[in-house]
């Protein structure tokens, strides 16, 4: 599961080595997992639980102390594991994995590393997935900068006022995961190749 | 009033693990569902939207979860032959199967993820396939790219794809008014026929500006569902309604379009006309189908969508108007009928109307319909709470009901009023109308009459077995009826058939008011007046006079009020005069 993998993930393959259809299938998972299985339907449906038991005047829902203790915090590691997706997405969809397979393998390492560069240049100026995947990453920055203004909601003792008076920021916070989330199911399955 | 039932069929939110599941208590809690489940420990929602049953569609055996899509047809289809039936179903794609992890759930397998397998599509084909399940609205629920499978879901007749992230509160409710087959608390039923009625009512009714045909047979309710477009419409403008059974064409279109002070000789000042009135709102016009050929090309321009103009008779000017008009008529056949202008029909939407079911189209409404109007009569008339029982509740269910819900309502209402203090409804209290009585409870063959005896004429036709059928009669308007007959039984009926005659009449008598240079007041004309209330052009004078009189002097307790009127005494003394012979028994003195 890719809940399991931290940042750095060894399986990964040179960047400039040809993705295998394993490898493909492992960052989709990844993703899948992270994505549809973590931040969709769980934190976003627990935040969104959250809001509006607070929104109603429901502060004492014992749900409440759960997600706040349990659950808000996870948002530190998933989003190390998201930026580990995003470098992923980057390191099996850029042009430079092309580059340490014949023939251009047999161009001596410094030609190697200016034609990967350039390649790689040029794909971030032109290519769709490329911004998308400089959307995500300005996603997962606002969410990260959401988190810091509710981090401090998961520390006990568990305040209904508190809470009323954090809402603006746990909408805002909930509104940039959901980018985020929308971010990462718009990045297009790398491809081989 | 029941709350509406969704159906949630997703793997995880439908999972049951230690008596908890805390992503369906998150869940409920932002949409306001109540969860009835119970399988799991529900946290209380106030003011919940409706009431959720969650269903995984999965089974764990041995440490390994597999889809079950037998156990979730089964679900949909038991609940689906209930009430209440599935108002909504909203349904999971990708369910994720294989050996449970630490976690407790399942570790996935890679062919839950591709799009052409997801089991939720699988689902929906299966449901697609039973004829039974044809209306089961179903919205798709996923976290998963809706592009990848646009065409699959859309092929299945799925009412729409919604991203969970998106799904708030405000979304569900958006959902169940488009694609929910809703109840209402005044339009009683929970048949599939009735619901989908109400939904088309409900899409039409915010389409912004436009023209809502209503089809229905009488007594159906086609005033009670105007009524619920323009609720559901979220106009605030008012509920306008425009009768045209019996109205003379003149009368139609002052009715509906108003007029200028001075437009014609009675005109003293200048009045709105119910399209005007409805302005913001809803013009409600009732009997369409009996629209006469001069208003028809005069009510072009205001079903024009794009201009909606009204204009007042000896006006100048047309008035725009913002309003929706819906139209109600039970001629069924009038997309075909050659009575009426084709872009007139164009107009009223005639291709696309909104059917309001007939009792026999929705047999299974019938039950909760009897208790309903038996509890609201006993209400009405003070009248001790009874059992419906079995016996009186098969006679109804085996009648046809050919006035439908105002036919129903009138049997039990009487059969009600003539029992207060029973407290058990017998089949033998319903007093249905000849014919099925026949039917249902077969009766000796009488004996033929002797020879040279008068021919008995129908007798059960000429009096009535029921209120219901003295009302349809008074529908009919029909002053000739053997009135005589009703007296003493039906007291409450007379007295308001004479009060609405003696109304009609002034109108009738007003309208047809002819004037000259000399006198102003001009003079009232009794036969012409009776030929529009009858609709009958060959109506002769005496025969005008006889009505008149036999009319407003059938309940003398009334005649005095209504002799009172002015007009209404003129027109009676006129009546004598032509036709003397009853003068002391009418005034009643």
């Amino acid at each position: 599961m890719w809940a399991s993998r931290s940042s750095g993930d060894s399986r990964l393959r040179s960047p400039t080595s040809l993705a295998t259809a394993a490898d493909l299938a492992s960052w989709s998972a990844d993703r899948a997992g992270l994505n549809h299985d973590w931040l969709q339907n769980r934190y976003l449906n627990g935040l969104d639980g959250l809001i509006s038991r607070v929104d109603r005047g429901d502060g004492d829902s014992p749900r409440i102390a759960e997600f706040l203790s349990r659950e808000l915090p996870q948002w530190v590691t998933r989003a190390d594991s998201t930026r580990t997706l995003l470098d992923g997405f980057k390191g099996l969809s850029s042009p430079r994995r092309l580059i340490g397979s014949p023939p251009l393998a047999r161009l001596d390492a410094a030609s190697q590393e200016w034609l990967a560069n350039i390649a790689e240049a040029h794909w971030q100026s032109s290519h769709p997935a490329s911004r998308t995947l400089d959307a995500a990453r300005d996603a997962l920055a606002r969410a990260d900068g959401g988190y810091r203004a509710v981090a401090h909601l998961a520390r006990p003792p568990f305040s209904a006022v508190a809470l009323t008076s954090a809402l603006a920021s746990l909408r805002s916070f909930r509104e940039s995961c959901d980018q985020l989330a929308q971010a990462l199911s718009a990045l297009p399955p790398p491809r081989l190749g | 009033m029941t709350l509406p039932r969704i159906l949630v069929v997703d793997d995880e939110l439908g999972a049951c693990r230690d008596r908890r599941n805390s992503m369906r208590e998150d869940f409920c809690a932002k949409l306001a569902i109540a969860d009835v489940t119970g399988d799991v420990a529900a946290e209380s929602i106030r003011d919940p939207l409706c009431e959720g049953v969650f269903c995984s569609a999965q089974e764990e055996q041995g440490g390994v979860v597999e889809n079950n899509k037998q156990q979730a047809i089964a679900l949909i289809r038991r609940a689906w032959a209930t009430h209440p039936r599935w108002a909504l179903v909203l349904l999971d794609l990708y369910f994720k199967t294989g050996n449970v992890t630490d976690e407790g759930t399942p570790a996935g397998r890679p062919e839950d993820l591709k799009p052409e397998s997801y089991f939720g599509l699988t689902l929906l084909r299966e449901l697609r396939s039973d004829p039974g399940l044809g209306d089961l609205p179903v919205t798709i629920l996923s976290s998963k790219e809706r592009s990848e499978i646009e065409k699959l879901f859309a092929d299945l007749d799925a009412c729409d794809f919604v991203r969970k992230g998106e799904l708030t509160r405000d979304a569900l409710q958006q959902q169940l008014f488009y694609h929910g087959l809703l109840e209402d608390e005044r339009i009683l039923g929970h048949s599939v026929s009735l619901l989908k009625c109400l939904r088309e009512a409900r899409r039409r009714a915010v389409q912004g500006n436009g023209n809502v045909l209503v089809l229905g047979e009488s007594g159906t309710g086609k005033e009670m569902l105007a009524q619920y477009i323009h609720e559901k419409s979220g106009r605030r403008g008012p509920f306008v309604k425009l009768f045209t059974q019996g109205t003379p064409e003149s009368l139609i279109e002052d009715q509906l379009f108003g007029h200028e002070k001075g437009a014609f000789t009675d005109a003293r000042s200048a009045r709105e006309g119910a399209a005007e009135q409805a302005d913001g709102g809803t013009l409600f016009i009732d009997e369409f189908g009996n629209v006469p050929g001069g208003i028809q090309a005069k009510l072009l321009r205001l079903l024009d969508k794009n201009t909606r103009e009204s204009q007042r008779i000896g006006s100048q000017e047309a008035r725009q108007l913002d309003l929706v008009v819906v139209m109600a008529t039970n001629r069924l056949d009038i997309g075909t009928a050659a009575d009426f202008r084709a872009d007139l029909l164009a107009r009223a939407n005639v291709g696309n109307p909104v059917l309001l079911p007939s009792v026999r189209d929705r047999p299974e409404d019938l039950p909760l319909l009897i208790e309903h109007l038996v509890r609201r009569a006993e209400v009405e008339q003070g009248a001790d709470r009874r059992e419906i029982g079995q016996e009186a509740l098969a006679r109804l269910l085996a009648y046809h009901w050919p006035h439908n819900v105002r036919e129903l309502d009138l049997v039990l209402g009487d059969a009600v009023r003539k029992r207060p203090r029973i407290r058990h409804l017998a089949a033998n209290h319903l007093r249905l109308p000849g014919a099925l009585d026949a039917a249902v409870v077969p009766a000796p063959a009488p004996e033929p009459p002797p020879p040279g005896s008068p021919a008995r004429v129908g007798p059960d036709l000429l009096v009535p077995g029921s209120l219901g059928l003295v009302l349809l009669a008074l529908e009919r308007a029909d002053p000739g009826a053997d009135w005589e007959t009703y007296e003493g039984r039906l007291g409450d009926v007379q007295v308001a058939y004479v009060r609405f005659f003696a109304r009609w009449l002034k109108v009738a008598l007003e309208t047809t008011r002819t004037r000259t240079p000399g006198k102003r007041a001009g003079r009232i004309l009794i036969t012409t007046a009776m030929k529009h209330l009858t609709g009958d052009p060959n109506l002769k004078a005496p025969q005008a006079a006889d009505l008149i009189k036999r009319v407003l002097r059938l309940r003398p307790d009334v005649a005095k009020e209504l002799l009172a009127d002015p007009v209404l005494a003129e027109a009676y003394e006129k009546a004598l005069q032509m036709r003397p012979q009853t003068r002391a028994h009418a005034r009643g003195d």
